[in-house]
């Protein structure tokens, strides 16, 4: 496995500084903000915060791995849901064939599982910033303004210029630039208010 | 109290009587959805070059449901074909979809079947058309025949099995045990054709000559160097399948016989056992047939020498002997030694020789050793700019073969 890898791919510049916009995949991050004030034991969040990066990144190397062996070494080719394409070719035997489908029916509801944890976020936010007692009505409203803004891409080409070139710079100035300067300050206003 | 209790009610039941007429109108057929009468499957596509340059000539051989149903007489064919001229693979859908009366279906198609003179003009459009399309598997044969797709398609009546689709499915499974041919998919040329460390290859496919042979010549008699429309074979069905057609990009360039095939095989592990004849080491008038299969995966390196890629094989294999002979001991150590150091250097000889004809002759690393020299660069330029499909060309070998020969299956002396 080792001789099929290109150690510096596109050069160390590339790969370790212009390339750490990549971190973008990292998307899910936002979350661990979001998680303190639900967690039953709040003392376990750093363990929970580590344990859960390492499993997405696990996750998201398998995901390349499959992708980049199972097709050619260099994928200069962009295949519509490559995940997809790759399932395609599972066969066991000749009596499991066709197994693509049993992978779409896990991957939407995986998909219904991330979307409802998204409202619900979304609902928590929307009630500290209103002070709304009741907020499970807005489940419906949110789904809706959801799917509204998701068909608003009318191609294919649209939706990879939308992730290649605004969804990418909002998850890194939003998550990790504006959230972490967040965080800094109010740590210090923290400290200054322990002092005084 | 009691009308809130009965507004309830009211309201329960009419509820229930919603979800039932909404599951009635999900779970019954619907007027716009396609049932099994009105879809027509395609099980093999045969393209050939029609009369006129410009366009192609795609034969479609759809299975018969009358045919194969328990109603259906035994002396109807299982499928019928359908040839039309069109400019691409597409538009040749669009009219048999327009002359059937059903529309075409062909998620059950198991074989793409193209002649000879069109895999040699490049078939990297219809390769890409035809994986883009949702309903084909990547899973389904490519055959490059050396007589026409539509004759290969029309001769290829199974002698064993009822359907052709079931033939087409299980022929390439011959590859496991023989090695005389391989189990090529369209995904497997897809990736050929995208990847820019490995070339394509697909099923050689050609006419049975057997039968029309009344004197067999002595050079088909060594079923090594034999490869479609070349053998001796004579049978009901009038289509064979040895050897492999070996493709530069998307060109066709080359064809590799049964030996260069199993040879091919062995490198991508995709054989289990395969038979071979020696020279009997003790009388050189006489041949041995051996029966070998894997000890362990074949490990292969690439290592640059002086800007040269130098390719080592490893290979190891357990072997049985097949033929016997009267007042021969196979018990002995002495005995088993020199034959498996002669099946060895068999080996050996076989696998360089194939290994130099892709290199030098045809310049086409079907094997995908380009894969494995990437770990000798740091950054895709530097790869690049070694352009391994020009470089492999300039490659050495080294084959280091181990046939260790246990002894026969049921006799060990005569």
């Amino acid at each position: 496995m080792i001789e099929y890898f290109l150690y510096l791919e596109n050069g160390f510049v590339n790969t370790f500084i212009i390339g750490i916009g990549n971190i973008y995949s990292f998307s899910g991050i936002i979350f661990l903000y979001l998680l303190p004030p639900l967690l039953k034991k709040p003392e376990h969040f750093k363990k929970i915060s580590i344990i859960s990066v390492i499993i997405f990144s696990i996750y998201i190397f398998l995901t390349v791995c499959v992708i980049l062996f199972m097709f050619s070494f260099f994928v200069s080719k962009d295949e519509i849901l490559p995940l997809y394409a790759a399932a395609r070719y599972i066969e066991i035997g000749s009596f499991f064939v066709r197994l693509e489908s049993i992978f779409l029916l896990i991957w939407i509801l995986t998909f219904a599982c991330y979307l409802s944890i998204v409202v619900n976020f979304s609902m928590l936010i929307f009630k500290k910033i209103t002070n709304i007692k009741n907020v499970k009505v807005l489940a419906y409203p949110f789904s809706i303004l959801m799917l509204a803004i998701s068909l608003i891409p009318k191609t294919y080409a649209d939706v990879k210029y939308y992730e290649g070139n605004i969804y990418q710079y909002i998850i890194l100035g939003f998550a990790y630039v504006f959230c972490i300067l967040l965080l800094i300050f109010a740590n210090f206003k923290k400290l200054k208010e322990g002092k005084s | 109290m009691i009308n809130i209790i009965k507004i309830n009610k009211l309201i329960r039941n009419i509820l229930i009587v919603v979800v039932i007429i909404a599951l009635l109108l999900a779970f019954s057929s619907s007027y716009t959805s396609f049932s099994i009468d009105n879809l027509a499957f395609v099980v093999a596509i045969g393209i050939d070059k029609s009369s006129n340059n410009d366009s192609l000539k795609v034969s479609f051989q759809i299975a018969k449901p009358s045919a194969i149903s328990e109603n259906g007489s035994s002396q109807d064919s299982p499928a019928i074909i359908n040839t039309v001229e069109a400019n691409s693979i597409n538009s040749a859908i669009n009219l048999m979809n327009s002359y059937i009366g059903k529309e075409l279906n062909l998620s059950h198609c198991k074989l793409i079947v193209i002649s000879e003179l069109v895999a040699k003009d490049g078939i990297s459009d219809k390769i890409y058309t035809l994986i883009n399309n949702i309903q084909i598997r990547p899973s389904t044969n490519v055959v490059i025949s050396k007589a026409d797709a539509k004759y290969y398609i029309e001769n290829s009546k199974p002698s064993l099995e009822t359907l052709p689709s079931k033939y087409y499915q299980i022929f390439p499974n011959s590859s496991k045990y023989t090695g005389y041919t391989v189990n090529a998919t369209i995904g497997d040329f897809f990736n050929g054709l995208t990847c820019e460390s490995c070339e394509p290859y697909a099923i050689l496919g050609g006419i049975v000559s057997g039968n029309n042979q009344e004197y067999v010549s002595k050079d088909l008699l060594n079923s090594g160097d034999i490869k479609s429309n070349e053998t001796s074979i004579s049978g009901n069905r009038g289509t064979e399948n040895i050897g492999l057609a070996v493709f530069k990009y998307d060109k066709l360039i080359g064809e590799l016989n049964a030996i260069e095939t199993v040879c091919f095989s062995i490198i991508k592990n995709q054989i289990n056992g395969f038979l071979i004849t020696i020279t009997d080491p003790k009388d050189n008038e006489k041949y041995l047939d051996l029966y070998l299969y894997h000890d362990r995966s074949t490990k292969t390196k690439v290592d640059l020498i002086n800007g040269s890629p130098f390719i080592t094989v490893n290979c190891d294999f357990n072997g049985r002997i097949y033929s016997m002979k009267n007042d021969v001991d196979y018990l002995n150590n002495e005995v088993l030694e020199e034959i498996s150091f002669a099946a060895s250097k068999y080996m050996e000889v076989q696998m360089e020789n194939y290994l130099y004809k892709t290199s030098k002759i045809y310049k086409s690393d079907i094997d995908g050793f380009g894969k494995s020299v990437s770990s000798n660069f740091l950054t895709i330029d530097k790869l690049e700019k070694f352009n391994w499909e020009q470089n492999y060309e300039n490659s050495f070998f080294k084959v280091n073969a181990n046939v260790n020969i246990k002894s026969g299956f049921l006799l060990t002396d005569t």
